[in-house]
């Protein structure tokens, strides 16, 4: 025993020296690093400030073009090395850079960014959204750098979308990321199986109220036995519009009063129980693991889908078999829409006027944009007029909504020559959310709002499935949600709104 | 003191030399990143780095201990706990002593091949299996209920039954490896002992009691002392993916881990995600050193320390 505690003594110190040594070494190296990164940021910054920015990127030739890097939310297209080639060579002669996407496969991408900005890892641009890679937690936590001084430089971006836009984009009043322009109006629907509704003579355009759905899958859940009338409960198809804001709390913008949005979508719940029991969803709707197989054979027949033009060739090419759409919302335009997919520049870039300046060129070269988009022609694809192409098969693909201007893009097969028209037509007329420009700061409600999170992850998949008797969950729900700090979270989110109309008048 | 350490010393330098490796590695894996401990305090923020975030004191454990949930969490997770570290003990050391009947080094193989397999699956690829028997439109389960007559049951509807399958599935996954360490103890036993048993005429049951057992009591001990040790960290792995996460479940299946899970993917909030951690940890650490001395108090040979 006693032996024992003496060579514990001696690895003891042991521990102490070699931590020592390993402190020693990591100091000595840090320190020039720090100083040279910071010595070539101060430079860099000198360089680009006393140079005007201008559409051609007037660059000596002698300076090094600057390498810029940028994680995307894709795994690596095939014949990347080409395309990246290529584009490089538009962009080293328009801005004098060169660009190098940072491919991360899309499950591992919130993991991967984690880790970037908690290692506080040089990098230039991100993808980054409301859904992945959470846009307003790292804006909050300083991941980002705010560009509102720098997009006065690049008027062309900045007119790209309206004020609103830019607005919905705001965390704590600054901008720290370029949405992607595209499909900005969010506008909720149903499709429907075209051959069942043909086959039963249902007519879509009847269908005004959620109610109305109910007769319809009747229909198919007599007449089809094996298909699911719809794949997952609707409650809040039909309802009037709320801005969400956090948790489960939505901004009613007519009264400006906070409510909290399970209250407003009881009748629909309560239907939602009555479908389920009728037996219209599929049996494990809350666990179902491999929707996509169910749909393609054809056991579904009616699911939710965001409504866009192209939607029903979109889904065509998807599922295999023709839809038709049912709308059950008005187009809206929101601040999920608005963060659903941008760009930011990171705090940690030590290019941020080039980093931009790139940002400005994809969204406004159309050569360089369908580059990224689409590979080289002849290669990736084969163009079949002006503005059509056609995909060769197992070629390059790169989604364009992540990084792009959709406006600017070819267009595919089964496509509309005019999708793009038809969508900004989508665009300008749909309501903005009054609210859009308000950003809830959550820091004094962190702690509640976890709780409240792990709580409706355990109950709403219940209510909007309706597994169980709504009162009873709603009553529970609610019972724990106070338990946990509902009404603190509620007076925090109406103090805010208060304090934020107040300053917009 | 000191010359004696020295002396200590360099009588074992070979020896010491050849734990450098492992001293090292746990140093830099284990002991360094302790430090990063302090962002459970902090309100961490990217720009400003782990040292430079403000302090928050506690804040970061309310949301836990806050919960609502909190009694469900602790009950599921002790409870589980204990019942995974009685019976895969059990479980595990009958087998042990099972195979060490064997005297056909084929079969022996064979057994111990198929047992220890489960325990190279991730739980991902276990859920699957479970899924393909209980889910509830092709699962063969429901198949065969439907064979004898009975009404199919919607599986992960069904919270009651999850307290039984949990424990099914950890035993099937874990009895393989606990069997082969049990094992390997008792071919370490002087094969005189059991030959002088056999010649008093003592039968195969009183040879296990007087014999086998008492022989595997220091590593049962230890392996457990080691399991509630972790009694508050629950496999992720077995009670998120099993289940399939269903959350008509969690009042049988959630635990802490997965009530962390649930409530920190949205926010992604390092400091909170530390706590929980810390808080875990620590109450892990007690628990070890508490059993320990309990242990040291009936029979001090079998203690860890």
């Amino acid at each position: 025993m006693t032996k024992m505690k003496r060579s514990m003594t001696v690895m003891l110190a042991l521990f102490m020296v070699v931590g020592l040594l390993l402190t020693g070494c990591s100091g000595k190296k840090e320190e020039p690093k720090n100083e040279a990164s910071q010595a070539d940021a101060t430079q860099s910054n000198e360089t680009k400030s006393n140079e005007p920015v201008t559409e051609e990127g007037s660059n000596t030739p002698t300076e090094e073009p600057v390498k810029l890097t940028w994680y995307v939310y894709s795994a690596e297209p095939k014949n990347a090395a080409a395309v990246l080639q290529k584009a490089n060579e538009i962009i080293q002669e328009k801005i004098n850079a060169t660009l190098e996407f940072k491919y991360v496969n899309p499950g591992d991408y919130n993991a991967k960014m984690q880790l970037a900005m908690s290692s506080g890892e040089e990098y230039d641009i991100a993808f980054t959204a409301s859904w992945v890679n959470s846009y307003s937690e790292n804006a909050n936590k300083g991941a980002y750098l705010a560009l509102d001084d720098l997009l006065e430089k690049f008027p062309d971006l900045k007119g790209m979308l309206k004020e609103e836009i830019w607005d919905g984009a705001r965390i704590n009043g600054k901008i720290y990321g370029v949405p992607n322009n595209q499909i900005m109006a969010d506008q909720p629907g149903v499709w429907l199986k075209k051959d069942l509704v043909d086959k039963y003579q249902i007519d879509p355009g009847s269908i005004k109220s959620l109610t109305d759905f109910t007769s319809v899958f009747q229909k198919i859940k007599d007449g089809e036995p094996g298909v699911s009338a719809i794949r997952f409960g609707i409650a809040s198809a039909f309802a009037d519009y709320y801005s969400s804001v956090v948790d489960l709390f939505a901004i009613d913008t007519k009264t400006w009063k906070v409510v909290y949005t399970p209250d407003q979508y009881t009748d629909g719940y309560k239907l939602t129980r009555e479908w389920y029991e009728k037996g219209f969803f599929p049996q494990d709707v809350a666990t179902l693991k491999d929707e996509a197989s169910l749909i393609k054979a054809g056991k579904v027949f009616s699911r939710y889908s965001r409504q866009k033009p192209g939607n029903e060739a979109a889904l065509k090419a998807t599922n295999g078999f023709d839809v038709v759409s049912v709308v059950t919302g008005p187009a809206v335009i929101n601040k999920g829409a608005v963060t659903s997919t941008l760009n930011a520049i990171s705090a940690t870039s030590k290019h941020p006027d080039k980093a931009l300046e790139l940002i400005n060129l994809v969204d406004t070269n159309k050569e360089l944009f369908n580059l990224l988009k689409f590979g080289i022609e002849g290669q990736d694809y084969t163009k079949v007029s002006d503005n059509r192409i056609e995909p060769k098969p197992d070629s390059y693909a790169m989604a364009g909504w992540m990084f792009g201007n959709e406006f600017n893009s070819y267009v595919l097969p089964g496509q509309d020559d005019n999708v793009w028209d038809q969508t900004k037509v989508l665009n300008d007329s749909a309501m903005i959310d009054p609210a859009i420009g308000f950003v809830f700061d959550r820091t004094p409600v962190e702690n509640e709002i976890a709780q409240l999170t792990a709580i409706n992850a355990e109950y709403l998949p219940v209510l909007s499935n309706g597994l169980e008797d709504v009162d009873k969950t709603l009553s529970a729900l609610l019972e724990k949600r106070k338990a946990a700090g509902h009404d603190k979270v509620l007076a925090e989110v109406q103090k805010q709104l208060d304090a934020w109309r107040a300053a917009q008048q | 003191m000191l010359s004696r350490m020295m002396k200590d010393f360099r009588k074992n330098k070979f020896l010491l030399a050849l734990t450098l490796p492992m001293v090292i590695y746990v140093f830099v894996f284990s002991y360094t990143p302790m430090f990063g401990a302090i962002v459970a305090f902090k309100r961490y923020q990217y720009n400003k780095g782990i040292l430079g975030s403000d302090w928050v004191g506690l804040s970061n454990f309310k949301f836990l201990f806050n919960s609502p949930d909190l009694w469900r969490l602790v009950r599921n997770t002790l409870g589980y706990n204990a019942v995974f570290i009685m019976t895969s003990l059990v479980a595990s050391v009958t087998v042990a002593l099972l195979l060490y009947e064997l005297t056909s080094r084929k079969l022996l193989k064979a057994y111990q091949s198929v047992m220890f397999f489960p325990h190279f699956l991730s739980w991902v690829v276990v859920a699957y299996m479970a899924y393909a028997f209980l889910n509830p439109r092709s699962g063969m389960l429901n198949h065969w209920i439907a064979d004898i007559g009975w009404s199919p049951v919607d599986w992960y509807n069904e919270a009651t039954a999850w307290m039984y399958i949990l424990p099914l599935a950890n035993i099937w996954k874990d009895i393989g490896f606990g069997a082969i360490m049990y094992y390997a103890a008792l071919l370490g036993i002087d094969p005189a002992y059991f030959e002088a048993a056999k010649i008093d005429g003592a039968n195969k049951w009183q040879i296990v009691r007087k014999i086998s057992l008492p022989s595997l009591y220091p590593l049962i001990t230890i392996l457990t002392i080691l399991a509630i040790g972790h009694i508050f960290s629950a496999d992720f792995g077995l009670f998120y993916q099993l289940p399939m996460n269903s959350p008509t479940l969690l009042a049988t299946t959630d635990v802490i881990d997965t009530y962390i899970f649930r409530a920190l993917t949205v926010l992604g909030n390092i400091g909170m995600s530390s706590a929980a951690g810390l808080t875990k940890s620590l109450l892990g650490f007690l628990l070890v050193l508490g059993v320990n001395a309990v242990v040291k108090k009936i029979n001090a040979d079998n203690s860890l320390f």
